[in-house]
């Protein structure tokens, strides 16, 4: 039986930060799976399930966690790529990345992301921008993924 | 006209120049004509002379002959005999002289053979006398005959003398009229040279100005970086100098863009570098706060009343110690680290950030940035004092963020040893379209060694008085450069400091 939970897809290619920011989720309440991605395209072969993810078991409906700077496909182009197919234009995108750089957070905004977060570096604040993201995933409206299939 | 300023110029001085040669030949030739006229006119004049003279001598012998008669003294005679002696060469020469005037020369010799004639009457009375008949030669004079004679003599004289004062009359008028048509043309001529330099000076200057006033037009816009008008046509010097001045626009376009981009490549290369460097400090930062978060659970752990003492207190030891101590460490660091790097990125931003130019009320921008840090002012007891505050021209945002770093500068460096006053004013003149704002405080001041890379980042004049990266008057300094305005110091360590800031005026009457 397939689980209808939401999974949250952490696109991030610092493993400190990964690591980090599940914590924090996790102290913040959320019990959600997280699967990490190392990189935009990691991300977007889970989502359409192929390469390394081909044939994965299709989990719950997703939330994806993007940092911007990664390399091979970048946190923009991946959000781009996942916009502009109607297959995943639905999925929801949290941009959560160190950049704040207001042209960045612009590109973001008009490429379709649901919200964009900071890191801070100061680790309190950085652990209340996390915890605040556990408080918006948990009444967050996810279409399910069965559904669009 | 696309005529060389040289040629123009020789337009200029030769035209006038051609009309005065042209004036010069008219005067020469009526000159001329005078001369002649002149010379005529002295030759009647002494035709007349010799004339009296030939009628003088009449009536001169008529007396001596008449005296002679009466007296037989033959001293009478002495006019008589000049007369008769002179005559025919003196009417000789007349005759000659009126030679080229027909009518004239025709009574020359009619007077000649008149004289003669009246000689030879003359001559048979004085031998009446001679011979002893002196009462014979006075019944000859009573007869009339000599007389009829000299009347002759003397009328055709009066007709001749007559057409003579004709002729000198009419010769005097031609030298008269001469003198006055010299005149007028002399001062018509001076007139007209003063006139046609006059109409080519004023045509010579509007052609210039004209072009002039497009060169520097072109200059001007070119200068601003706005489209100039259209190019000066023709060759002449000021088309050169449109094109050169045109060519060399172009070039330093080229090197300015070169510039930009190259400042844009450094500004984007330090946006990207201190950017890349806050994914380690996220780390940094988190990774501390877990080991110390460790720490203190393990402290939590070894507290517990079974833990046996010998670990128990070195364990505590350890932990309150030095491993808290070098975790403080750790964060200080990488707070300062991340200061840093929000420095650099704000003043990359400074750098790269779009502005939009408008009117800035600056009265009310330096109103918000001193309303802003009306706590500062209270705890530091200072008295900040705001003149009038023209406009300027350029972007609000930025434009409050350097206020806001020379005010917020002058309240921080304030000398606790004396009231605080800060001065936010302007420059009473505007030069070269700037106008000069400045903050004036009496503070602790800058000591000559630090004022000179004040502007610098991250350079600090009073590190221990306030925390900071050094950034504020860096980002300033950028900012009024991209403002193309200029941003200086005067200062005296232990007086006080000004911080002055020029900007571009706001256009009159813009908004």
């Amino acid at each position: 039986m397939p689980t209808t939970e939401l999974v949250i897809l952490l696109a991030e290619d610092d493993d400190g930060h990964a690591y980090l920011i599940e914590q924090n989720l996790r102290e913040g309440g959320v019990g959600n799976a997280v699967v990490r991605a190392r990189d935009g395209q990691e991300a977007l072969d889970y989502i359409h399930r192929e390469g390394a993810f081909a044939g994965r078991d299709p989990g719950g409906p997703l939330l994806v966690l993007l940092d911007i700077n990664m390399p091979r496909v970048d946190g923009v182009e991946t959000l781009r790529r996942l916009k502009a197919d109607p297959a995943t234009e639905a999925t929801p995108v949290i941009v959560l990345t160190t950049t704040d750089d207001p042209r960045d957070v612009r590109r973001c905004y008009e490429l379709g992301c649901a919200s964009y977060v900071t890191k801070p570096v100061e680790y309190e604040q950085f652990v209340e921008a996390v915890r605040r993201l556990g408080l918006f995933l948990a009444i967050v409206q996810v279409p399910r993924e069965d559904t669009r299939m | 006209m696309s005529l060389t300023l040289a040629k123009k110029a020789l337009l200029l001085l030769a035209g006038p120049f051609a009309l005065l040669l042209a004036l010069l030949g008219l005067v020469a030739g009526l000159e001329r004509a005078t001369a002649d006229a002149q010379h005529w006119e002295l030759h009647t004049q002494e035709v007349v002379a010799q004339a009296r003279r030939v009628a003088t001598r009449l009536g001169d012998a008529q007396g001596g002959v008449r005296g002679y008669v009466v007296t037989a003294d033959p001293d009478f005679l002495a006019p008589y005999d000049a007369a008769v002696t002179h005559w025919p060469a003196e009417l000789d020469e007349l005759a000659e002289r009126v030679s080229d005037n027909p009518p004239q020369a025709a009574r020359a010799a009619e007077l000649r053979r008149l004289t003669a004639e009246y000689g030879r009457w003359q001559a048979g009375t004085v031998e009446l006398v001679r011979a002893g008949n002196a009462a014979g030669a006075a019944d000859r004079i009573r007869g009339g005959d000599g007389d009829r004679q000299a009347a002759v003599l003397r009328a055709e004289l009066a007709a001749f003398l007559a057409e003579e004062d004709r002729l000198a009359a009419g010769r005097a008028d031609v030298v008269k009229a001469a003198r006055r048509t010299l005149w007028l043309l002399l001062a018509g001529g001076v007139a007209v040279a003063a006139g046609v330099t006059a109409a080519l000076g004023v045509a010579f200057h509007r052609g210039v100005s004209r072009r002039v006033d497009v060169l520097v037009q072109t200059t001007r816009r070119l200068a601003a970086g706005a489209e100039p008008p259209a190019p000066l046509a023709g060759r002449d010097e000021f088309a050169r100098i449109d094109a050169a001045v045109r060519a060399m626009a172009a070039e330093l376009a080229d090197a300015n863009r070169e510039l930009a981009h190259k400042n844009a490549e450094n500004e984007m290369f330090v946006y990207s570098v201190s950017h890349d460097l806050r994914a380690p400090l996220v780390n940094l930062q988190g990774f501390a706060a877990e080991l110390d978060k460790g720490c203190r659970r393990l402290a939590a752990l070894v507290a517990d009343p079974g833990v046996p003492p010998a670990v128990r207190d070195p364990a505590e030891a350890l932990l309150g110690g030095k491993m808290t101590q070098a975790l403080g460490f750790i964060r200080a660091a990488v707070l300062r680290l991340s200061g840093i790097i929000e420095a650099l990125l704000r003043l990359s931003r400074a750098g790269r950030v779009e502005y939009r130019s408008e009117v800035v009320d600056v009265a009310a921008v330096v109103a918000r940035v001193v309303a802003s840090l009306h706590g500062t002012v209270t705890t530091r007891g200072a008295a900040v004092a705001v003149g009038d505050l023209p406009p300027a021209w350029g972007d609000p945002t930025a434009l409050e963020q350097v206020f806001a770093n020379l005010i917020g500068n002058a309240l921080t460096y304030l000398d606790p040893a004396r009231p605080g006053r800060v001065e936010v004013g302007c420059l009473p003149e505007t030069t070269d379209g700037l106008c000069g704002y400045y903050v004036r405080d009496n503070g602790l001041g800058i000591a000559e060694a630090h004022r000179g890379r004040i502007f610098q980042a991250f350079q600090r004049a009073h590190p221990q008085v306030a925390g900071g990266e050094g950034i504020g008057l860096a980002v300033a300094a950028r900012v009024v450069e991209r403002h193309r305005g200029r941003v200086w110091v005067e200062s005296e360590a232990g007086e006080g400091s000004t911080f002055y800031v020029a900007l571009p005026a706001a256009p009159a009457g813009g908004g």
